[in-house]
């Protein structure tokens, strides 16, 4: 990691975390005035965050989409945007980010202790479908983390209102059917975006290793979020499914996507351990 | 009777309620599977864990919750969920959605009807004073056409199933190998339906390997294939860019070295060899072969490296990148033997009337051989999901039930689907329905009714 890049992702982190710490100051006090602080932070850390992306791009001379410290460096970097962009444009749900931005801050600190040097792109790696494949996760894991986020802030009012305090619910939390309402959107985008990732991720896998589903752990686990959030679609618009049920559904489903993104680690061997791809010569397109 | 307790079962078996449980199972079986050790994923730890624990692993292993990515319990929920989606999906294509004519119209109403069928409404249902207009109604197609996409990518992993062929072949530089049983390393699947092999004859004509601080940063092999139709394939294959010929894939997987030889038995025979060698060394790769000779079998045992270096020396770097290499060869017959190294173009000292010459050093790479002709079909079913996801989102079908009130005013309820967006009030133009009906608008001012 070049200097530049060290200390513009530490300063990001620190930013996170000062947004965090507003985001609980605002479910603890229900303060407005915290939101804004928590999102002015986010903020200011997205673009210490975007240096640093672009710092490890010049110093890799490639787009940092490979290994998992690059991935957690752009993974993250969609997350915190996802986030920013929702909480400006519909008022109150900066609220999220007591889910969002700990998930973040967590996210950052696994990445930090993977960080190596840059390396150029290896051969697996030199795939547009992998691109296309890759992209689409981000966005599909920035949309659910932050659907999760909205699902949290519903549960909170909920809360809120079953201890009889509807009196003292903050004037700036969104009602529960307007959260509710965002919260199917960002599912049903999150879905389609889903669906992408999964069909091009299959076209790379045949090319890479000869079969276009292998039952791979990530790709189980993949499939089965995928139907989770299918489910929740179907919940919602068929079973018309409480609100309620609806948030903890959300919510339980991004454990599948934290299993996709990161219990990988979990299994000795899997073919989407990316860290050995590549690493060794002569195994060119195969970990080992 | 029967016609009503077939329709309540297809109904259970095509509902979303069983859908979601067996989504719920599938979710308890992958959980499981962190906890529970997989043999498949597990290598040397699992066998540890039978040798620890013997009667919990022949337990696991009966029931099948040793393997359960690809295994049993996953297919039989998988399959429930396919044949689950089956009538769900026939269910939706087969609903009648029935259309009125404007002739049902109350009265007070067809005036209101006229202007909202040329603004691209259409009547659905008619009753008493009240009446339902539509619009966008091809989005519940995009909803079929998604599971109807599902369905195609199960048929696909069915046609793979029956139809994959899955071998290993290694060919060195200037190698022509056929597509025949004799020409792989390893055959682990051949398809039931159609023949396994084709008889396509692939070339690896060289193998050029670039490297950037000391990782290999591009492997291409100059490849060229002949179909049985006389079809040509010439391609540059690279990982993730396999040669397709023959209805097959080569994709590279891995190189080495292949030395290529020719023994030489004194005033009889000059056999040439090339061999791919087949364990890695800090320096190179080594192995060792027997060849049988008309002076009787002679073995072999070669080390090759890419420029002299000695087995003490530090490892090399860049192993790929021949420049000058060198061979350490032991030939050995019966008790004589002999031991040294060898440039390319030289050769050995005579042992018991046999001598090797050492032409030139190669590189040998492996190839997966994939034939999964039924992918197609599952890569179409997988841009029809997202197709069908996209116009379901895209295009919302919007509702409006019209009422005319006792005072003369029309009052609408206004759904969007699949936003389960709801607004009801007064309207008093055409166009308020549109404006309402659309997410996140607000009304606009009130324009002149009509």
């Amino acid at each position: 990691m070049s200097s530049i890049e060290t200390w513009s992702f530490w300063l990001a982190i620190l930013m996170y975390a000062f947004a965090t710490v507003s985001a609980f100051g605002a479910l603890a006090f229900r303060g407005g005035n915290y939101q804004s602080v928590a999102l002015g932070a986010a903020g200011a850390g997205l673009l210490c965050h975007a240096v640093a992306i672009a710092a490890r791009w010049v110093a890799s001379g490639h787009f940092p989409y490979i290994e998992d410290y690059e991935n957690v460096l752009v993974g993250t970097f969609a997350m915190t945007a996802a986030y920013v962009a929702v909480a400006l444009r519909f008022k109150g749900t900066a609220l999220a980010g007591v889910l969002v931005l700990p998930a973040t801050l967590i996210t950052c600190g696994y990445g930090l202790t993977q960080a190596g040097p840059p390396s150029p792109v290896t051969p697996p790696y030199q795939s547009g479908w992998l691109v296309v494949h890759v992209t689409f996760a981000w966005i599909t894991y920035a949309t659910y983390s932050t659907a999760a986020g909205l699902a949290a802030i519903h549960l909170i009012r909920r809360r809120w209102e079953r201890q009889g305090k509807t009196d003292r619910l903050p004037s700036w939390l969104p009602p529960s059917e307007r959260i509710d309402g965002l919260l199917l959107r960002l599912v049903a985008f999150g879905f389609l975006n889903n669906a992408v990732m999964i069909a091009s991720g299959s076209i790379w896998a045949y090319r890479l290793w000869g079969s276009y589903w292998s039952w791979d752990p990530v790709e189980t686990w993949s499939l089965l979020t995928w139907l989770g959030y299918g489910f929740y679609l179907h919940a919602k618009l068929t079973l018309r499914w409480s609100q309620d049920r609806l948030a903890w559904l959300a919510l339980f489903c991004l454990l599948g996507i934290m299993m996709v993104f990161w219990g990988v680690q979990l299994v000795p061997t899997s073919y989407h351990l990316f860290r050995d791809i590549g690493a060794r010569v002569p195994w060119l397109s195969r970990p080992r | 009777m029967k016609t009503g307790r077939l329709a309540r079962v297809l109904s259970w078996v095509g509902s979303v309620r069983l859908a979601g449980w067996l989504i719920a199972t599938l979710a308890a079986l992958t959980a499981m599977s962190v906890v529970v050790p997989q043999r498949m994923y597990l290598g040397e730890s699992y066998q540890e864990f039978v040798r620890q624990a013997p009667r919990l692993a022949r337990v696991l292993a009966a029931v099948g919750l040793d393997r359960i990515y690809g295994g049993w319990p996953i297919a039989l929920v998988g399959s429930a969920l396919g044949l689950n989606l089956l009538v769900c999906t026939a269910r939706r294509a087969m609903v009648r959605r029935t259309r009125q004519d404007e002739e049902s119209v109350p009265p007070d109403l067809r005036e209101w009807v006229s202007e909202a069928c040329e603004a691209g409404w259409s009547v659905l249902h008619a009753v008493g004073s009240s009446i339902t207009l539509v619009k966008g109604r091809t989005g519940f197609r995009g909803s079929v056409l998604m599971h109807a996409g599902l369905i195609v990518i199960i048929i696909g992993g069915v046609a793979t199933s029956l139809t994959a062929f899955r071998g290993e072949m290694v060919i060195s530089e200037g190698q022509t190998v056929s597509d025949d049983p004799a020409s792989y390393v390893r055959v682990s699947v051949t398809p039931r339906i159609g023949p396994a092999y084709r008889g396509t004859r692939v070339t690896l004509e060289t193998m050029d390997v670039q490297y950037r601080q000391d990782v290999v940063v591009s492997a291409t092999a100059r490849m060229r294939a002949i179909e049985p139709s006389g079809r040509s394939v010439e391609k540059d294959v690279r990982v993730n860019h396999p040669l397709d010929a023959g209805g097959k894939s080569w994709l590279l997987q891995d190189s080495g070295y292949s030395p290529r030889l020719v023994v030489r038995v004194e005033g009889s025979q000059a056999i040439p060899l090339a061999v791919a060698l087949a364990s890695e060394t800090p320096q190179g790769w080594k192995d060792s072969v027997v060849v049988r000779t008309s002076r009787g079998d002679v073995r072999l045992e070669m080390e090759a490296v890419p420029y002299p270096v000695s087995p003490g020396d530090s490892p090399v770097g860049e192993k790929l990148r021949v420049q000058d290499p060198r061979l350490r060869l032991v030939v050995v017959r019966g008790s004589a033997r002999w031991q040294g190294v060898l440039a390319p173009g030289q050769m050995s000292d005579p042992v018991d009337g046999v001598t090797v010459v050492f032409e030139d050093l190669g590189l040998w790479s492996r190839f997966l051989v994939r034939g999964e002709p039924g992918r197609w079909v599952t890569y179409i079913g997988f841009w029809v999901v997202v197709l069908g996801s996209a116009w379901r989102f895209l295009v919302p079908e919007r509702r409006v039930v019209l009422q005319v009130r006792a005072d003369g005013s029309v009052y609408a309820v206004i759904r969007v689907y699949p936003w389960l967006v709801r607004w009801s009030g007064p309207v008093s133009a055409v166009y308020q329905l549109d404006e309402y009906a659309t997410m996140h608008s607000e009304p606009r001012k009130e324009r002149d009714p009509r």
